[in-house]
């Protein structure tokens, strides 16, 4: 695990330090922490994938935490951000920035512990699978699909068409197969035999069965899902909402 | 018995009565209990022995007005039965185009009774029924204009008791028509008397209908426009909490300035004797003691805010945990108070039912969001025993004029294509409501 912690106040900066450390070890996990002064001087070191999570002071002097947290989301959705303030007040400007947590300073050593326990659990959860993609006529390459970029997988003779953002992937897996490599939940669902969806990627479904993307195609349920495919979208969503995740 | 006076009575009957019920079932073919298959197949059933019937009775020279009104009844029920809608409503549209008939056919027979004059012509041939065929054919486009407009209406208004008792006017009045003008002796037909009874008396019917609906919608927009008066009240009796609110916690901030300055003067004091251990004293004792802020925004949206924030008072006051997480913008993409409301109808269910609980630790949980033109909102919180939900009314004792509960936070959820779900495991209440609200793409 490797924090960034983005703190103008050294003393503010060197408590969380001191709380991580102590919840880190009794978790007996190793860390690393980088602390920053300033918003600025953390982006001209960040870039994708280099921290688990990054800690934001909103009240700084030149730029401010959410102003730091929105540049992030230029190049990195993905990144857990967790606020830390001295006022328990929500009206901030960044809820499109879907931050994870926000911290009351002085931080509860409490809250702090069921943050990272959160954070943990985000962490964890797979972000691609390993895909055996056909690229000729007896040749398969193992590729990763991102689960963000999956929209829908439809089965074939003799295989699956998965369709992703990046562009669509052909696979002589079966659809039981892949439901067997994408993690268990809400998230992905068969909206009619051979024919799965990513939830995530939907924007709503009419009362007729049509399945809209946000990117605009539009897939059609299967006469007997067409009542339960609805359902599905809102358990999903409100299972993400309650959690705490952005949708 | 004849076959020829058989099969032409069968071939006269079915032109008779088939293309209205074909017309009857068409408003309704995408609210089917059964496959269309299923349905095409029962009505080619049931006409196949009505004009079975029908052809068997002509050939005997046997009356068919009584035969005519049973079919008229299982007609109805198998009406009643393919469609998924308020019996009441079916029945008076039913008799609705059971008098388009009636006029086709009076139509038809008085031009027939004036081109072929004879004191023996019968209304029974197929010269008549294709004559009402083409009457039929003609109007029909009308017909479908006239329902494409009228249907919604009906089924949107709702008033049980009316419907109810409603359509005896179509069908006292429909009956009056058939006693006077059923007998269909030709110097009867020819007269000009026939054709305007006929035509005259069902055309006031559908004046009636007209009046009838658009008085409806008055009804219906009377009653929405209560509820926003309501909701309006409502809203004024939160804002006049909020603004006590304020001026208390203005009269806490100027003590706070107050106090405030006090400090400072000391800290001045004991830095000018330079006393720096009586300084580190005071000022550890002072920094315990610092009021909560107490003041909380939770959203951007002023009106969400309000409503939270009178709740959360409440539940503070009762020892309630209140946890909140709301992510809206300034501006709502759903008519606010509607959307206010359904929050309006969770919180005060939630805060009632936490104030029954006394096993464990009260709390509510609100989580809302608004993303991909839709908005999610989860109202969670402890419950004692699942409620029985069937349109509970629950009225707060200091504001009049919530909706109707649950039943009220689903019909405004069905409005905007949404959904509201309620569920209840291991004495917590989930509300769960979605609304979409970019209703540009969900057009139908």
């Amino acid at each position: 695990m490797h924090y960034a912690i983005v703190e103008d106040l050294i003393l503010d900066q060197n408590e969380l330090v001191d709380l991580i450390q102590k919840d880190s070890a009794a978790h007996e996990e190793p860390v690393e922490i980088s602390c920053y002064p300033s918003g600025e001087s953390f982006l001209t070191d960040f870039h994708p994938g280099k921290y688990s999570t990054v800690f934001l002071d909103i009240l700084m002097d030149g730029m401010t935490g959410i102003e730091t947290a929105r540049k992030i989301r230029e190049t990195d959705t993905r990144l857990p951000i967790i606020f830390t303030t001295t006022a328990p007040d929500f009206a901030l400007d960044g809820y499109e920035v879907h931050a994870l947590q926000y911290l009351v300073k002085p931080v509860d050593p409490g809250k702090l512990a069921r943050c990272l326990d959160e954070l943990r659990e985000e962490l964890a959860a797979p972000m691609y699978i390993e895909v055996p993609v056909v690229t000729g006529p007896a040749t398969t390459v193992t590729r990763p699909v991102m689960l963000d970029e999956l929209l829908y997988a439809e089965a074939i003779r003799h295989g699956l068409v998965i369709h992703t953002t990046q562009g669509d992937l052909t696979t002589n897996m079966t659809l039981s197969e892949l439901v067997r490599l994408l993690p268990n939940g809400p998230r992905f669902y068969e909206y009619g035999r051979g024919m799965l969806v990513n939830f995530s990627q939907v924007l709503t479904i009419l009362e007729n069965g049509e399945i809209r993307l946000k990117d605009g195609q539009r897939l059609y349920c299967s006469r007997r899902k067409q009542k339960e495919a609805p359902a599905a979208l809102a358990a999903y969503l409100f299972a993400q909402l309650r959690r705490g995740g952005g949708a | 018995m004849n076959w020829m006076i058989f099969w032409t009575a069968f071939f006269c009957g079915t032109l008779n009565f088939l293309p209205y019920r074909v017309l009857a079932y068409y408003p309704f073919r995408q609210q089917l209990r059964f496959p269309v298959w299923g349905v095409v197949t029962l009505i080619g059933g049931t006409q196949l022995m009505q004009s079975a019937v029908y052809g068997y009775q002509v050939a005997n020279g046997l009356s068919v007005r009584g035969t005519e009104f049973v079919f008229a009844v299982v007609c109805f029920a198998v009406y009643f039965i393919c469609i998924r809608a308020d019996r009441w409503k079916l029945l008076f549209l039913y008799i609705f185009f059971f008098d388009y008939g009636v006029i086709t056919r009076g139509v038809a027979y008085f031009v027939e009774s004036r081109l072929f004059y004879s004191p023996a012509l019968s209304f029974d041939t197929p010269r008549s029924a294709l004559l009402t065929f083409a009457v039929f054919a003609v109007t029909v486009p009308l017909m479908l204009w006239f329902l494409r407009r009228t249907k919604n209406r009906v089924f949107q208004t709702d008033a049980p008791m009316l419907w109810r008792t409603i359509w005896l006017l179509p069908a006292f009045t429909t009956a009056i028509v058939m006693m006077f003008t059923g007998d269909l002796a030709p110097e009867n037909v020819r007269e000009l008397r026939f054709l305007f009874s006929r035509v005259l008396l069902i055309l006031a019917m559908f004046v009636a209908y007209y009046v009838l609906l658009k008085s409806l919608n008055v009804i219906r927009e009377q009653a929405v426009l209560e509820e926003q008066m309501a909701q309006q009240q409502t809203m004024l009796a939160l804002q006049r909490t909020q603004y006590k609110q304020l001026a208390r916690h203005m009269q806490e901030t100027r003590h706070a300035r107050h106090d405030l300055d006090q400090h400072l003067k000391m800290i001045q004091r004991y830095l000018e004797t330079g006393s720096q251990q009586a300084l580190q004293a005071y000022v550890r004792r002072y920094a315990q003691s610092l009021p909560p802020d107490v003041q909380r925004t939770f959203c951007k949206n002023y009106v969400v805010n309000t409503i939270v924030s009178y709740y959360e008072e409440e539940a503070r006051r009762e020892n309630i945990d209140f946890s909140v997480k709301l992510q809206f913008s300034e501006v709502l993409g759903i008519n606010e108070a509607e959307f206010c409301t359904i929050l309006g109808n969770l919180l005060e269910n939630a805060l009632a039912a936490c104030r029954e609980v006394s096993k464990r630790a009260p709390f509510i949980r609100i989580r809302g969001q608004e993303e991909s033109r839709r908005i999610l909102l989860a109202v969670d919180n402890t419950c004692e025993q699942a409620p029985v939900l069937d349109g509970e009314r629950f009225h707060s004792t200091k504001h009049d004029g919530y909706g109707l509960g649950t039943a009220s936070v689903k019909t405004i959820a069905a409005r905007y294509h949404g959904r509201a779900d309620f569920t209840y495991q291991d004495h917590v209440f989930y509300a769960s409501v979605l609304l979409q609200t970019d209703l540009s793409n969900n057009a139908s």
